[in-house]
């Protein structure tokens, strides 16, 4: 069982593993930007024959959602966390603790000295730490019956960039699973005047003011809402919202997200005129829906029965909407009097004289799509979402790994001198996080100084 | 107008440039290789001021289409070479790697790019659009230097030869990398939560980064603690950099996502 236990241990610290993984991580992250995502199992059959069978089955149009990535997430994490601590005890070991032990086999190691000196181990110890001072090495010394062990060190932090490093991705994967466990995010759609409780909270939101800035040669330049939050009925207070600035109360964020126009709520205003008599000209303001009874001796009702903001005949010859913009506006107006139907037909706000030309003798009623209005709408974002701060912690732990990684390069002076008939033996080495030439030559000056 | 007559003459000092730093390969005259190495730098400074000029008659970032980004892009190529050759005396690498910049210069003066500059769009305006797509181009332009060390790598036979551009490669990836994790994944989290509401959301453009971000993880793992290294740590260099070159191409012209900003 321990033995299970031990080689499952060595196998979650494995580089190999390490290696394993991330060539994996790359693969399946790349197909899941081949394969489109989020469709319907048809639309892979479509397209891509009898493989397209396979690609829900293996989850391929939710790569970064399914189990098996997931699954390949956490193994890494895993990885990283045992390869980490394996490596972390003797480091840290070696950071605080000073023993005789590593002072045995100097000569083995690649950048090294060995001389007799002149003078005894202790005043050997002493013009050697202040040689090592005066480079800014942190000295430290064992002192025993004959002889003396000097560590000189700078930079020491250098040696645990990479456990930063690692340190942060998992914090950074753990926020992750944090988020997708816990982050709620909720869309607001208010026009203007409206007020709305965010979600399951007290805290209501209003919208004062929505604006869209566009700049003088075309195009938008931004989305503004002007929201006031109120908190258990008590205002709190007023900001604007744009794209890139969103606004941060209590746990939300509050973002500026989409935008429209509320066509339920449209105002179609439709004139009314006879060939007979050019004179005459009425006006109703009406809803989609919406049927006004009229007191009137030619008209008894007139009512917009649909309404589309961007009119488009589909392939079974139904009205549609091809988009939401208001494109090509149309509504359905029926006209009565009395009982008979006076007036029934499509009219287009930007071709008012569509409905005459139908007609092959010039009709009596005319009417006419003039005017259009509806509400904007402005979309709200609101955000809770927990892991960020694990996120930002995690980038800024990984940031500083990094720098001390490449930039902040640990070297290590180690020195013993044995006391001998006259004098010392002296053997001396240097240890640097890989190939490190100024430290060679910073290492040779100071052998030379302390021969001399 | 003034940009581009800039920004064409610097194409035309690299080009100059290239042609001595070639006629250094063939005579291996070393007084060519020096010419060649203050026209690089000359280019630099024109082409710096085609930047600047962009960025004041434009009052942003001037990395805000593909002509521009691919602009910056050749500038922190030319200027992290001239980083990088100082302190690796190793010229046989300019040749060809004013090749890479010079194609480039030639991909961004295409007519298919358009040059226009045109106005932000809402989810732009930011400053982080500054330190997101310079620090990303920074990184990227250092571990382009890593490609066209490990290409000649491949090609080389003499080992001593292999061992300069084994190390100009390493210490490319080793300014080049943490400013691509700094730029492109850490400042792209910041933006993305900032505009987008979310730090994270497997956007192609985050997806591709993150490949290339692991790709170079390869490089610097199986270099330093299983000591790879010559042949196959050149290799996953070469990885690495298509991959990056795919995050910036690629994922615009043959993925669709929320970085299309074209």
């Amino acid at each position: 069982m321990i033995k299970l236990l031990k080689n499952l241990r060595n196998f979650l610290a494995s580089l190999k593993l390490a290696i394993f993984l991330l060539i994996l991580l790359v693969l399946s992250a790349a197909v899941g930007t081949f394969i489109p995502q989020g469709g319907m199992p048809e639309q892979y059959l479509n397209r891509f024959g009898s493989f397209g069978r396979l690609i829900p089955v293996l989850e391929l149009h939710r790569v970064y959602t399914s189990a098996w990535f997931t699954v390949l997430l956490l193994l890494f994490s895993l990885n990283i966390i045992f390869c980490t601590l394996a490596r972390l005890g003797p480091k840290l070991r070696r950071f605080f603790k000073l023993d005789s032990s590593q002072f045995q086999g100097l000569d083995r190691l690649k950048l090294k000295a060995g001389f007799r000196s002149d003078l005894s181990p202790e005043k050997l110890l002493a013009e050697a730490r202040s040689l090592l001072k005066g480079r800014r090495y942190q000295v430290r010394s064992i002192v025993s019956e004959n002889s003396v062990c000097l560590q000189g060190k700078k930079r020491a932090l250098g040696w645990f960039g990479s456990d930063f490093v690692h340190l942060g991705i998992v914090i950074i994967l753990s926020g992750g699973i944090v988020s997708s466990l816990l982050a709620k995010r909720e869309f607001m759609t208010l026009t203007e005047g409206q007020e709305a409780l965010i979600p399951g909270t007290s805290i209501a939101l209003r919208l004062d003011k929505f604006e869209t800035e566009f700049y003088t040669q075309g195009g938008i330049k931004d989305w503004k809402s002007t929201v006031s939050v109120s908190e258990n009925g008590q205002s709190a207070f007023s900001r604007v919202i744009e794209v890139n600035h969103p606004l941060s109360y209590r746990s939300f964020k509050i973002y500026q997200s989409g935008y429209g126009r509320d066509w339920s709520q449209a105002e179609l205003s439709l004139e009314l005129k006879k060939s007979s008599d050019p004179a005459f000209s009425r006006t109703f303001i009406l809803k989609p829906g919406q049927k006004i009874p009229v007191d009137d001796d030619h008209i008894s009702l007139i009512s917009a029965r649909s309404f589309v903001p961007d009119f488009i005949l589909t392939e079974s010859r139904q009205v549609a909407s091809k988009s939401d913009l208001p494109n090509n506006p149309a509504v359905f107006v029926e006209v009565l009097k009395g009982q008979e139907k006076i007036f029934s037909g499509w009219l287009f706000l930007h071709y008012p004289g569509f409905q005459s030309t139908r007609a092959q003798t010039e009709p009596e009623l005319l009417v006419y799509f003039r005017k259009l209005y509806a509400p904007e709408y402005s979309v709200l974002e609101v955000t809770r979402d927990p892991g960020v701060i694990f996120i930002w912690i995690g980038c800024l732990l990984l940031s500083a790994g990094l720098f001390l990684a490449f930039y902040w390069r640990p070297v290590e002076v180690r020195l013993q001198a044995e006391e001998i008939q006259v004098g010392s033996s002296v053997k001396a080495a240097g240890l640097s996080a890989g190939n490190n030439d100024r430290f060679r030559v910073e290492f040779d000056d100071f052998i030379d100084s302390l021969r001399r | 107008m003034a940009e581009s007559v800039l920004f064409s003459t610097a194409f035309g000092v690299y080009i100059i440039c290239a042609f001595f730093y070639f006629l250094f390969l063939f005579t291996t005259k070393n007084k060519w290789s020096n010419v060649a190495l203050y026209l690089a730098a000359a280019g630099l400074t024109v082409h710096f001021a085609a930047l600047v000029l962009r960025t004041v008659i434009s009052g942003r970032a001037p990395f805000t289409n593909m002509y521009e980004s691919i602009s910056f892009l050749s500038w922190a190529i030319v200027g992290s070479y001239i980083l990088i050759i100082r302190k690796f005396p190793y010229p046989k690498i300019g040749p060809y790697l004013m090749l890479v910049v010079i194609a480039l210069m030639a991909v961004a003066s295409s007519p298919l790019m358009p040059k226009d500059i045109m106005p932000l769009v809402p989810a732009l305006q930011s400053y982080w659009l500054w330190l997101h797509v310079s620090v990303t181009l920074l990184g990227e332009s250092f571990l382009a230097m890593a490609f066209v060390a490990s290409i000649l790598y491949l090609k080389a036979r003499d080992s001593d030869k292999m061992e300069k551009l084994d190390a100009i490669c390493y210490r490319s990836v080793a300014i080049g990398f943490p400013l691509f994790t700094l730029g492109a994944l850490i400042f792209g989290m910041i933006w993305a939560y900032k505009a987008w509401g979310r730090y994270w959301g497997w956007d192609p453009k985050e997806v591709w980064s993150l490949i290339t971000w692991f790709v170079y993880a390869l490089y610097l793992h199986t270099r330093i603690v299983m000591g790879w290294k010559g042949k196959r740590s050149a290799i996953i260099a070469i990885i690495g950099f298509l991959a990056a070159l795919f995050t910036f191409f690629g994922v615009n012209y043959l993925l669709s996502g929320l970085h299309s900003y074209l």
